[in-house]
């Protein structure tokens, strides 16, 4: 029976499955576990076990298999294959030859019998096979060869089988089948994760032209000849570029920049020739261009004659008088504006393929991927992990993949003697890689898109923020809920505000309130200081906020935070020449972020300040900061919420009621509130340490309690810092703001929560 | 367990499919010992045979007729909804 080949799910890949749907499974007479051959166009063959299809292939007549299997079967995606039900045989012995260079003390064959049983082997297959932590990644794990069995034909590890390693080396026995095509890279479509519609785009301009150039005939189209692969680094275009000529067992070129460089005149453009040449030898062919932007950069920029005369040659090579003929050109880059704009039309490259910072699902995969091989203990969760690592590349992840695997092996590394050429067999089965390992990892990696602006999310909870209910409120929905209930936004047919204002007098919680919502929101967090922003050159500090912003946007869900906004964009108009242009051009500059005509999608602007006042109107009005919440002053029962989460770890003795306490410090911010309760224990501490005996201390010090009297101490150093006279000033504000705040569509919202 | 719990765990290669007509837990056992499976009322017990010891796992079902068979080391509960 005849089915069309689809590529596995990442996370199912490795195990010499076959996933029929179900209706063909009934109709080839065959049930899950049992062995069926799929033969591919020419000599091909491959034994896999029947594992039921996905819910969605209902009826599709597919059978999905991993890379390996249609490497064996010598089939490609969207091929026809024919599937029959096999008869294999338990094997009684079988022969297995390692790798020369593999040096592995002790008895591995009930390794290789737990590995491999179950699976169904033929004389001269290559057995990709982990070995605990070497067995990570793909290209990772020992080829085994399976030099030969008995009985002949395929046949499948059972527990019985007797295993035998053979003398020779993998390396010398001749493969009979399967092996991959010369100087075509082993990465299989199985090990790209989160990128399955550009790698579904480069298919269908790469891969069907190839294999059915009649397609392309029929509708009288020249088939494209070129894919611009660009996006920040790590995400995985290389990758990309290696597993579309694998999958397709074209001859595969690489070009890197520095390479064809030469110091004799004319040279450089002989050896782009000489790679175009042998390519339409051997076509199909695909030129793999990696950093394009090295050797094609803009012809106006380009330092030197060399690169002008190379960027030249690109181009004519690429769509010149002579047709390349079935010659396809990848290149990546991850600096797409910097390279030659003839390069960047039809005809040389037709489409550009933008590849992003993988989102969550993309991040479950590329984790998948990468643990595939590897030993881990139970209550790992990676949809955990794939949730909280936001802005994470490919690169990083594996990155998280490797290190945790590191930190377990540091933890055997006592068991390893160096000095000794061999590692015990045991020893290596014992690794295993723990929960606890990942969390270590994860403290450790960055996500690389963001590691100059990159800050650590800071640790607070909206638990820590003591009073301030309707502020806390306010700022929840509007930076919390456009990224929990999108679909109530899309409803209602209504935009997630740009931005938010905190203002208030200095201590009240503004940049607390800040870090609790970066925290909460479970997004990256940038954070702007002002002053960094600003540099000597002219233009340079525009440039800070715009890279900023696309950082911003390209790690997204992002919270951008100012704190102490007044300082980079104050009033404009009002300086008298000379250094305050700069701070113009980039309040400018930040509107036009703000509300430009780039989106921000899924990035919250929060500003801070002390001195509404002074920030330039336009960037208050809506559409740009349009929430303005001011922090006030607490009143008494916020305080006494305060002085609950200052007191919350501390011993209290009986006497301290904190309802006196808060009625005590009328005037009083939260930053004074954290004052007094540190005056009150150090006065404590001051009192217990004084009075007990050095040597004692250890002992008696669970008997310390912070006593009406400390507090009343504190409270007499401490002073208000807020008087009557500011708190009205920003109820002014406060007045003038409410006043100028048309009725928004967030106050709709929420009603229709209640 | 339920089949929900088993198809989570990591060390287990196992998925769970859902289907129109009914739920489906495969399961990769690999082929170290025997292992067989028998539905009794809302439960599958599957049982290992190693070599000296024999472990039993038992396997919460949802409501619904259950089919469960073990075919070259592939489990398979079906139960039809």
């Amino acid at each position: 029976m005849k089915l069309t080949v689809k590529p596995l799910k990442q996370k199912d890949a490795g195990r010499g499955l076959a996933a029929v749907d179900r209706q063909s499974m009934h109709e080839l007479g065959v049930e899950n576990g049992d062995y069926v051959v799929i033969e591919g166009g020419e000599s091909g063959r491959a034994v896999a076990r029947v594992w039921p299809g996905y819910p969605e292939d209902e009826g599709r007549g597919v059978v999905r298999i991993d890379g390996q299997l249609r490497q064996e079967a010598g089939v490609g995606i969207d091929d026809r294959v024919t599937i029959e039900k096999a008869d294999v045989k338990p094997a009684s012995s079988v022969t297995i030859a390692l790798p020369q260079n593999l040096q592995i003390r002790g008895d591995i064959t009930p390794h290789i019998r737990d590995k491999l049983s179950g699976q169904a082997i033929t004389k001269g297959q290559n057995v990709p096979f982990g070995f605990g932590l070497m067995g990570m990644g793909s290209g990772q794990s020992i080829p085994l060869k399976v030099a030969s069995t008995d009985p002949q034909g395929t046949v499948v590890v059972t527990d019985s089988t007797e295993i035998n390693l053979s003398e020779r080396a993998a390396e010398e026995i001749t493969s009979g089948a399967g092996g991959g095509g010369d100087g075509t890279p082993n990465v299989a479509y199985e090990d790209i994760g989160g990128l399955e519609g550009e790698l579904e785009q480069v298919r269908e301009m790469i891969e069907l032209p190839m294999r059915h150039p009649e397609l392309f005939n029929r509708l009288g189209i020249e088939p494209p000849k070129g894919v611009l692969l660009h996006g920040p680094p790590g995400t995985g275009k290389t990758l990309m570029a290696k597993a579309v000529a694998n999958e397709i067992d074209a001859h595969f070129q690489t070009i890197s920049g520095p390479e064809i460089m030469s110091k004799y005149y004319g040279e450089s453009e002989e050896k782009l020739r000489e790679v175009f040449d042998e390519a339409t030898e051997n076509a199909p062919a695909i030129v793999f261009i990696d950093e394009l932007d090295s050797i094609a950069p803009k012809r106006e920029e380009a330092g030197g004659d060399v690169e002008r005369r190379v960027v030249a040659q690109l181009l004519s090579l690429m769509d010149g008088l002579e047709s390349r003929g079935e010659v396809t050109v990848i290149a990546a880059t991850n600096r797409v504006d910097a390279i030659d704009p003839a390069l960047r039309r039809p005809g040389r490259f037709d489409r550009e393929i933008d590849i992003g910072v993988p989102d969550r699902e993309g991040r479950l995969e590329i984790l998948q991927v990468h643990t595939r091989g590897m030993p881990m203990t139970d209550g790992i969760d990676l949809e955990a992990y794939a949730d909280n690592t936001h802005g994470f590349v490919g690169a990083d992840l594996e990155s998280l993949a490797k290190e945790s695997a590191m930190n377990a092996l540091r933890r055997i590394r006592p068991q390893i003697d160096l000095e000794s050429d061999e590692i015990p067999a045991d020893v290596l089965d014992s690794l295993q890689v723990t929960e606890r390992d990942f969390k270590e990892a994860l403290k450790g990696i960055e996500p690389s898109a963001l590691r100059e602006v990159f800050v650590e999310v800071p640790d607070v909870t909206w638990n820590q923020v003591g009073g301030l209910e309707d502020t806390k409120e306010r700022l929840r929905e509007t930076i919390q809920w456009p990224l929990d209930y999108p679909e109530v936004f899309e409803a209602l047919d209504m935009e997630a505000a740009k931005g938010v204002l905190l203002y208030g007098p200095p201590g009240t919680g503004k940049t607390l309130m800040a870090k609790a919502v970066a925290n909460e929101s479970d997004s990256n967090f940038i954070s702007i200081k002002g002053p960094e922003l600003l540099s000597k050159w002219v233009g340079e500090s525009e440039k800070g906020v715009r890279e900023m912003f696309s950082k911003a946007r390209e790690n997204a869900p992002t919270v951008v935070f100012f704190d102490e906004i007044d300082s980079i964009a104050g009033e404009r108009g009002r300086g008298s020449g000379g250094g305050s242009e700069v701070s113009e051009r980039v309040v400018s500059q930040l509107l036009t972020e703000l509300d430009g005509l780039e989106e921000l999608e899924d990035v919250v602007v929060v500003a801070t300040s002390n001195r509404p006042d002074l920030i330039d109107s336009a960037l208050l009005r809506p559409g740009r900061l349009d929430r303005h919440v001011h922090v006030p002053v607490p009143d008494e029962d916020a305080r006494k919420a305060i002085f609950e989460v200052h007191t919350r770890d501390k011993p209290l003795a009986d006497d301290v009621d904190l309802d006196w306490l808060a009625a005590e410090t009328d005037g009083f911010v939260g930053a004074d509130i954290e004052a007094v309760a540190r005056e009150a224990s150090m006065a404590a501490s001051r009192e217990f340490i004084t009075t007990v005996d050095p040597e004692d201390i250890g002992e008696s010090v669970g008997n310390v309690r912070l006593s009406r009297e400390h507090f009343e101490q504190a409270l007499d150093e401490i002073t208000p810092s807020v008087d009557e006279q500011t708190k009205e000033h920003y109820e002014e504000i406060e007045e003038r703001f409410d006043s100028a705040e048309p009725e928004t569509e967030q106050d709709q919202l929420g009603r229709t929560f209640q | 367990m339920s089949l929900k719990h088993i198809a989570e765990r990591d060390d287990v290669f196992a998925r769970r499919y859902q289907y129109e007509d009914a739920e489906v837990l495969v399961a990769d056992l690999g082929d170290s010992g025997t292992a067989s499976v028998d539905v009794l009322g809302n439960e599958a017990i599957v049982v290992f045979e190693d070599d000296d010891e024999t472990r039993q796992l038992e396997l919460r079902l949802p409501e619904g007729e259950a089919e469960a068979f073990i075919i070259n080391g592939v489990l398979t509960i079906e139960v039809g909804q």
